[in-house]
């Protein structure tokens, strides 16, 4: 189960509206590389991991993702809380607030809701782990993307965190797959995959 | 009465040194050092998050009404409206 903590994990503090910077940020609440994803592939995979310690970390990061979303939600809301019926015609942000006025809903910022096709939970350690390294890899450049179109700080410090969490990730991501490749089968080279066929798992 | 913006810098602080010694651990369980630092960062966390819920408002629900005969979890401000502007992390 999880328990609430009333703050942010990075704070976030934006004095200036403005929905145009909304409306790409959004994308990393609902979007293919956004933290909804993230969150729900890790937790997700956890279930059927055979080792504890790595399916403990899948936990974690997963938690630690929801702390990411509600950090993008909090600024997409601060960017456009308040804003008049003329910046709402913001090109961009203007056929958002016509499905949400200023509600926060998860899409991506080419406007298609967010989808469960965007992760995986394949069952399969390896393929897991890698697609979770590869997720890091690409919602740190989509960090890089929107840093480059950025020049508001307060904007441009939560996600400069939140950039820094995803090299993080990838580590630590990279350091369980090296960990469960060491506990596998010395004949099992392949990967075969030790999360269904049980006997390729000695260790345990 | 204790700084507000202060304490709140601290539990920022702690929170996530915290946060990000456990996944370390989680991947290196048997460093000593980490270990220790996580145990001091964690008595550090615990007597900031009391003083805090002490003095201004709880900020997890265990700490909800402890002082008062009323329901006090709805105090604290929403944490999306930016309200803490002087914390840094």
């Amino acid at each position: 189960m999880w328990n609430y903590e009333k703050r942010l994990q990075c704070p976030v503090s934006i004095k200036k509206k403005c929905p145009k910077t909304a409306q790409f940020i959004i994308s990393q609440y609902g979007g293919p590389d956004g933290e909804l994803s993230a969150s729900m592939r890790y937790l997700s995979q956890r279930y059927s991991m055979p080792y504890n310690d790595v399916g403990g970390l899948l936990t974690d990061i997963g938690t630690e993702e929801l702390a990411h979303l509600e950090m993008i939600c909090a600024i997409v809301h601060q960017l456009t809380d308040g804003i008049t019926v003329d910046e709402a015609k913001t090109a961009g942000f203007d056929a958002y607030y016509i499905d949400h006025a200023t509600g926060v809903w998860p899409q991506a910022s080419g406007g298609v809701p967010f989808t469960a096709t965007e992760f995986q939970s394949k069952g399969d350690v390896f393929a897991d782990l890698v697609e979770d390294m590869a997720a890091e890899q690409k919602a740190r450049a989509t960090y890089e993307n929107i840093l480059r179109v950025l020049d508001d700080d307060d904007v441009r410090k939560p996600i400069i965190f939140l950039r820094e969490r995803e090299v993080i990730h990838f580590q630590r991501f990279g350091e369980a797959l090296e960990c469960v490749k060491s506990r596998l089968d010395s004949k099992n080279y392949y990967f075969f995959n030790p999360e269904f066929d049980k006997q390729m798992m000695p260790s345990q | 009465m204790a700084d507000k913006t202060q304490l709140l810098n601290e539990i920022y602080d702690t929170s996530f040194a915290i946060n990000d010694l456990t996944l370390y651990l989680d991947t290196h369980p048997d460093d000593a050092r980490a270990l220790a630092e996580f145990h001091q960062l964690k008595r550090r966390r615990k007597t900031a998050m009391s003083s805090f819920e002490q003095e201004f408002y709880p900020l997890t629900v265990d700490c909800a009404s402890d002082r008062e005969n009323r329901w006090t979890w709805g105090d604290t401000p929403a944490p999306w409206k930016g309200e803490m502007t002087n914390v840094e992390l």
